[in-house]
């Protein structure tokens, strides 16, 4: 198989790679992989609320990938494909939880070696300031409490940046309803922030 | 899309649908100067929808201040691991 420069690779657009990848070349993947590590991570987070998940479902999307890289047709763009891959996984994983009981971890004395399992969720902040960060974390509070049809769509479009038609083919619904559900999401949203903090502190 | 303030009118009575189309198109300021200035109006004519579609914008600029989160540093390193692992119980 001839061997393709890294730089020539780096220049092929996604669907580029694909096409490359499901040609037999694992470099193509690998490049896939680093050009879109960090926006999965950034969608995966706002359903797992915890690191070590979104890791699991980070790398899970991207062995789907993998395993089904020759389902994947050209006609699509390959981020709507990942991210209907994606979200998938995170409605199946939340699907899961919902039905699993609540388990206490706790130290076993009589065990020395044991030690106390800590979850630590470390957030990574935008700005340093104690007030931003409040804002911040009340705005991920109030992420949580949006309706599952609101919180889908507005993530998409406001922390993704994917475009409308995108995003009415990850959800497989209507432009108009994606639109309408943006709008309302929203709006919903404000109306929780605003029963936390201060209605000076969000600057419109 | 051309529209004229009465045709704007007409939508607004029907549906959330169109006036969401709209909404969302007057938030991303992609409106044409006519449609941006037919919505304008009827928000100075329409106290309710002038606060929604003020919400709406707000709730927008909140999310944009939203944290990214990142990729650990070895993340690439962990997924080829499990491929290998998972190519090596294939053959």
């Amino acid at each position: 198989m001839e061997t393709i420069s890294k730089k020539k690779l780096q220049s092929f657009s996604d669907e580029d790679l694909m096409e490359h990848f499901q040609a037999g070349y694992e470099q193509a993947f690998n490049l896939l992989v680093t050009r879109f590590k960090d926006r999965l991570h950034n969608f995966l987070y706002r359903y797992t609320h915890n690191h070590q998940d979104c890791e699991d479902l980070v790398q899970e999307t991207f062995l789907r990938v993998y395993r089904s890289k020759h389902s994947y047709e050209r006609i699509a763009k390959f981020s709507t494909w990942m991210y209907t891959i994606a979200l998938n996984l995170a409605k199946s994983l939340y699907k899961k939880k919902q039905r699993m009981t609540t388990v206490t971890i706790h130290e076993d004395e009589s065990d020395l070696d044991d030690r106390p399992m800590k979850l630590v969720d470390n957030v990574i902040l935008q700005d340093d300031s104690l007030h931003e960060k409040m804002c911040i974390n009340e705005l991920e509070k109030a992420l949580k409490k949006l309706s599952d049809d609101f919180r889908e769509v507005v993530i998409l479009r406001d922390i993704q940046q994917l475009a409308y038609d995108e995003i009415a083919e990850i959800t497989d619904l209507p432009m108009g309803t994606v639109k309408s559900r943006i709008n309302r999401g929203r709006a919903h949203l404000q109306d929780l922030l605003e029963k936390h903090i201060y209605p000076e502190t969000i600057s419109a | 899309m051309a529209i004229t303030l009465i045709k704007m009118y007409d939508l607004l009575s029907d549906t959330d649908l169109p006036l969401a189309l709209f909404v969302n198109d007057y938030i991303d300021n992609r409106l044409d100067a006519t449609e941006r200035s037919a919505l304008e109006d009827c928000l100075e004519r329409d106290y309710d929808l002038f606060v929604s579609v003020q919400k709406s914008k707000m709730g927008k600029t909140a999310l944009g201040k939203a944290f990214k989160v990142k990729a650990a540093d070895n993340f690439e390193d962990k997924l080829a691991r499990r491929i290998k692992r998972e190519k090596n119980l294939d053959t």
